[in-house]
């Protein structure tokens, strides 16, 4: 029976581990009319399946491994693919997307998404081939290293065109910032998804498939498709996204004060040149790639081309990584940071948790509050590259004093006490990514109220960077301007995140890229999805309705975690962010005043303003009365 | 004219095969794209693979059933839907892998250009396929040769 709508295949995988059961199951339209698909889908079943009794390493846990109805189709970026599960990094709702070539292979493969539960005796990986799957030993595989994996699964199964989502050694030891590598080394890096791969003992999961995706209007799918992507090839920003990629920001982020440095202590780095987007193409640029679908090609493959590590090559090196194992520990040596990349990858290790939890012991160490006898009498200091790529070992290993730092800043200050918390640069346990609030106004309260905890994606304001009137202009009109454009102002700032947020759940759950257009080069917005998504499946759906889909989408992310303790209390910064004035750039003397922003943000989002719970009459007006009614139930317990 | 191929340009999005299976099949079906990319991620080669639109096409002269024919206002060889049953000769015998079988249909694919105007020329972004004219292929071929030779004496000069 064919499925209601166009650009869903109208199946799903049910796999349990526990017991070697593979399902295959039907899609429910309204499922998909509700929640349209990637975030959407995965925070549902979440909600559904996985509640707060369940501790992230327990085989009562999911992942979720989900693409959404433009996946597999040439909308512009349509190959990203979205993993949810409870995360064992934060305890709360979880998530991670990336790129490349899985998302849409798993489609032709005949599936809209995968639900994994359970936890297998022996080390297995998942083969989907073609509307089939079965598990297959992995004892083979454990221990190795991602791309060994990956290469290893291609030749096993005879098929270089197989996509394989899989973890490392970090994985597999449970590091809490894990992370799943998938074809052609893409990260779902956050919130330490790969431990869950790990303790469930599913090494990877491989497809192939021959199959396809229809649209319900072709013409109209295929004219709007193209016009996206002249569009996107001619805006202005286009030929430096697509020269630079994401490390092309580094110079500008380190001028306005936002490229965080030493654990947060600065928001610049002295000797920003050596890590500069120029000098790491004249120095290690071999090739542009892309992702599935991707007119944009922001990938780059990188090779070290003299020294100890000649041909060493990496891809999807970002912006994230130059900071967190370079200006993050205070080093500038390009070259250690390749390396450290290619290791996490190899390790299946989130290259920005893991350089945050660095940084931290460094600074605890100069501050003495860590000493040698806890270090295994290893000096902690700045720009030390071969102590950082000696820690990312131990760390993925667990080996002595990287044990204590696979857990993560939040779990390591418990543990180490003595005022330790006050370097642990965290949101809700997830360390934050290389933005520094008190650069940019709209950012620090982004990372506070992200449902993932600190984190630049879920609302990724980029027209206040800087400064983009123009697209600002394009976006809301000439209402908002000037401050909306202004990094330091905190006006229409919780309107703007908020937009971003609901925005961005509908990008994670259509799904394409929020640098291919949507957020970066900011040419598609709610009209442009709209259409697309109506085109694609044939759903009655407008912007109007479109924009209550994410803002579905965004709170019931919310109530899942205030179900799991949550509230206002949560929503803030460390207070390095909020008390320490910035020493650097443009952002010099300025500190994140998220109290001017948290009021205006609750009041728009319709959340209490005491503990921020989300109104019944907000969520019932969403069609989320069942969530109003259990956090009616919980909060009644507290 | 013909479809020239760049593979120095190419970033393997894979546009054109969803491109041209989207336009001849009706649906995203990447396996059934009569352009195909080879990728090697690792070592970043991309080498898209098309029907070059040969002088003396083997295909036509194998065709038991003379189901391939060349569209004058094109210069594309064309395989005739109904008059092909499917033998697979075409296949074997092009060199470059320029046929592709379609499982469903039961019969041989081949790139016919589009009809003049090829979906996957306007959808790549990186200028790794365009449309030439015969005399326009040496020109373009030299001049990529004298760039790379510049590149190399100005590296040899330093």
């Amino acid at each position: 029976m064919k499925f209601k709508y166009k650009g869903y295949i109208g199946k799903y995988l049910r796999i349990d581990l526990s017991t070697g059961k593979i399902q295959v199951e039907r899609l429910n339209p309204k499922f998909a009319e509700t929640y349209l698909g990637g975030e959407g889908f995965g925070v549902k079943i979440l909600w559904d399946e996985v509640p707060p009794s369940v501790n992230p390493l327990s085989p009562e846990n999911k992942i979720i491994f989900a693409t959404g109805p433009l996946s597999g189709t040439f909308w512009p970026n349509a190959g990203r693919l979205e993993a949810v599960s409870k995360s064992p990094l934060t305890g709360i709702y979880g998530d991670s997307n990336c790129g490349g070539f899985f998302a849409p292979e798993l489609k032709y493969a005949g599936f809209d998404y995968i639900i994994v539960e359970g936890q297998s005796e022996k080390p297995v990986y998942l083969f989907i081939h073609n509307g089939q799957a079965e598990l297959r030993s992995a004892e083979h595989l454990w221990g190795k290293y991602t791309l060994e994996t990956e290469r290893l699964i291609c030749n096993e199964l005879n098929d270089s065109e197989v996509k394989v989502a899989c973890i490392g050694p970090a994985g597999e030891n449970l590091v809490r910032y894990s992370s799943i590598i998938v074809t052609p080394n893409r990260t779902l890096a956050r919130c330490g998804l790969g431990a869950v791969m790990g303790f469930k003992k599913l090494k990877a999961i491989a497809v192939r498939g021959c199959g396809g995706v229809e649209v319900a209007d072709s013409d109209g799918f295929r004219n709007l498709s193209l016009e996206l992507h002249q569009k996107l090839r001619n805006n202005p920003l286009y030929p430096s996204v697509r020269r630079y990629g994401t490390p092309g920001i580094v110079t500008l982020m380190n001028t306005i004060g936002r490229f965080p440095t030493r654990n947060f202590q600065q928001g610049s780095f002295e000797d920003i040149d050596s890590l500069s987007a120029e000098t790491l193409r004249e120095s290690f640029f071999v090739k542009d790639i892309s992702c599935f679908a991707c007119p944009v090609g922001c990938d780059k493959i990188y090779e070290i081309k003299k020294g100890r590590a000649t041909g060493l090559r990496v891809s999807s090196f970002e912006y994230e990584t130059i900071n967190s194992i370079g200006a993050g520990i205070g080093s500038g040596d390009l070259e250690a940071i390749i390396i450290g990349n290619d290791l996490c990858d190899n390790l299946g290790m989130d290259t920005i948790s893991a350089g945050r939890s660095i940084s931290f012991a460094i600074e605890l160490f100069e501050q003495g509050i860590l000493v040698k006898q806890d270090t295994e009498g290893i000096e902690l200091k700045w720009g030390d590259s071969e102590l950082m790529l000696d820690l990312l070992n131990k760390i993925a290993y667990r080996q002595g004093f990287g044990d204590l730092l696979a857990e993560g800043v939040r779990r390591a200050a418990q543990v180490i006490g003595k005022g330790a918390d006050y370097y642990a640069m965290h949101v809700k346990g997830q360390e934050i990514s290389a933005q520094d609030g008190r650069a940019q106004q709209s950012m620090g309260l982004t990372h506070a109220t992200s449902t993932r905890g600190a984190d630049h994606l879920k609302g990724f304001p980029t027209i206040d960077e800087t400064g983009y009137p123009e697209e600002a202009r394009r976006r809301f009109g000439e209402k908002y301007l000037p401050e909306i454009a202004q990094p330091q102002a905190t006006k229409y700032k919780p309107f703007l995140v908020k937009d971003g947020q609901d925005f961005g759940a509908v990008i994670d759950s259509a799904i394409t890229c929020k640098s291919g257009g949507t957020f970066v080069m900011a040419e598609i917005y709610w009209d442009e999805m709209a259409r697309g998504i109506r085109l694609a499946t044939g759903m009655e759906i407008d912007s109007e309705q479109l924009k209550l889909t994410g803002e579905r989408i965004y709170n019931l992310m919310r109530c899942y975690n205030i179900l799991h303790g949550i509230s206002s209390k949560d929503d803030t910064l460390p207070e390095r962010i909020l008390k320490e004035p910035s020493p650097s750039g443009a952002a010099k003397g300025h500190v994140c005043r998220l109290e001017e922003m948290l009021p205006e943000y609750y009041k728009l989002r319709g959340w209490d303003q005491k503990n921020g719970y989300p109104a019944r009459r907000k969520l019932e007006k969403l069609g989320l009365k069942y969530a109003a009614d259990a956090i009616e139930k919980y909060s009644s317990k507290l | 004219m013909y479809l020239y191929i760049d593979p120095d340009k190419c970033t393997g999005c894979g546009l054109c095969e969803l491109a041209c299976s989207f336009h001849h099949e009706k649906y995203f079906v990447p396996s059934l794209s009569r352009i195909g990319v080879l990728r090697n991620h690792q070592k970043g080669i991309f080498i898209p693979l098309n029907c070059t639109q040969c002088e003396e096409p083997i295909c036509e002269l194998t065709c038991p059933l003379g189901a391939i024919t060349r569209n004058p206002k094109t210069d594309a060889l064309e395989i005739n839907d109904d008059r092909c049953q499917g033998c697979k000769m075409c296949i074997l015998v092009c060199p470059l892998g320029g046929v592709e079988f379609n499982k469903t249909k039961g019969i041989a694919v081949k790139c016919n250009l589009c009809d003049g105007e090829p979906e996957c020329v306007k959808f790549c972004a990186t200028g790794a396929l365009e449309i030439i004219h015969d005399e326009q292929l040496i020109q373009i071929k030299k001049k990529k040769s004298f760039k790379r030779m510049a590149q190399e004496l100005t590296a040899l000069a330093e």
